[in-house]
C-alpha cells in the first residue's frame, strides 16, 4: 500500500510541479511585458514635450 | 502588444474543468472499480498509471520528432515551440514511467533496477530527452538552437520503435500484453486517455506560452531593453 501511495503520490507532485512552474514563467513574462509596456508609455509621454520644445 | 492568449481564458477553463473531471473519474475507478488482482495486490493499481505515462512520454517524443521535422521544413517558430512543448511533457512523463516502474519493479521482481531490454530502452528515451534540453539551453541564437534541436528531436524517433518492441525483440523480464479482467482493461484505456487529455492540455499551455515569451523578446529587442 505505500507503494502504491508513493507511486500516485509522486506522479501527482511532478504534474503539480510542473504545473507551479508554468504559472511561475507566466508571471514572469507579464513582468517583462508589464515593463515594456510602462517604457511605451513614457516614450509616448515625452513625445508631445518634445515637439512642443 | 497582443496582451491575452490567443485562446481564450474560457476554453482553458472549461478544458482545465473537463481534465480534472476525467482525472477525478479515473482515480475513482483505479482505487475503487477495478478489481484487485491476486498475486499482487493493490500494486498492481500501479500499472494503470504506469501504462499512461509511458504511452504519454512515448506520445511526447513523436510528437516532438514529428514537430522538428515540420520545424526543418517550414522553418516555422511555431513548431519549435511545439516541439519544446512536447518534449518538455514527454521528459516529464519518461521520467515517472522509471519511478513507477522502479516501484512496481521492487514489488514484482524484487530489485529496483535491472538491464532488462525495455528499461535500458526507456533509459536510453530519458537520456535523449535530457540531451535534447542540454542542447536547448546550450544555445542562445533562437534559429540555431531551433535547427539543431530538431535535428536530435528526429533522431530521438529511432528509439520509439526500441521501446515499444523490446520485449518482443529480445528476450526480457518485462510483461509484453498480460491477460487482464474486462474492468482492468476498461480502467487502463480509461487512465491512457485521461493523462493523453492531460498532457495535451499543458501541452497547449506551454506552446502558447513560448509564444508569448518570444514575441516579449522581440519586442524588447526592438526596443533595445536586451541584446
Amino acid at each position: 500500500m505505500v507503494t502504491l501511495a508513493t507511486a500516485f503520490a509522486l506522479a501527482w507532485a511532478a504534474v503539480a510541479f510542473y504545473a507551479m512552474w508554468l504559472g511561475l514563467q507566466q508571471h514572469r513574462i507579464r513582468r517583462r511585458l508589464d515593463a515594456l509596456e510602462e517604457l511605451n508609455g513614457e516614450e509616448e509621454s515625452c513625445r508631445p514635450r518634445s515637439r512642443a520644445a | 502588444m497582443k496582451r491575452r492568449l490567443s485562446i481564450s481564458t474560457i476554453s482553458i477553463l472549461a478544458a482545465s474543468f473537463g481534465v480534472s473531471a476525467l482525472l477525478a473519474a479515473c482515480g475513482w475507478m483505479i482505487f475503487l472499480f477495478a478489481p484487485r488482482e491476486i498475486t499482487m495486490g493493490d500494486v498492481q493499481r500501479i500499472v494503470y498509471l504506469h501504462v499512461a505515462v509511458a504511452w504519454c512520454g512515448l506520445a511526447g517524443c513523436v510528437a516532438m520528432g514529428l514537430t522538428a521535422a515540420a520545424y526543418l521544413a517550414r522553418r516555422n517558430s511555431v513548431w519549435d515551440h511545439w516541439s519544446q512543448a512536447a518534449g518538455e511533457l514527454g521528459w516529464l512523463c519518461a521520467t515517472l514511467t522509471l519511478a513507477t516502474g522502479s516501484l512496481w519493479a521492487h514489488e514484482a521482481w524484487n530489485t529496483w533496477w535491472t538491464w532488462e531490454p525495455r528499461l535500458t530502452a526507456s533509459l536510453v528515451l530519458w537520456t535523449v530527452f535530457a540531451g535534447y534540453f542540454l542542447v536547448r539551453a546550450s544555445i542562445e541564437d533562437a534559429q540555431r538552437r531551433a535547427r539543431l534541436s530538431a535535428v536530435l528531436a528526429i533522431l530521438a524517433l529511432a528509439d520509439v520503435p526500441l521501446v515499444i518492441m523490446a520485449t518482443r525483440w529480445f528476450r526480457g523480464i518485462h510483461p509484453v500484453t498480460p491477460e487482464m479482467d474486462p474492468r482492468m482493461r476498461i480502467v487502463l484505456l480509461i487512465s491512457i486517455v485521461s493523462f493523453s487529455a492531460l498532457f495535451i492540455l499543458l501541452a497547449i499551455l506551454r506552446k502558447e506560452q513560448l509564444e508569448l515569451a518570444a514575441r516579449v523578446l522581440s519586442r524588447e529587442r526592438q526596443t533595445g531593453v536586451v541584446n
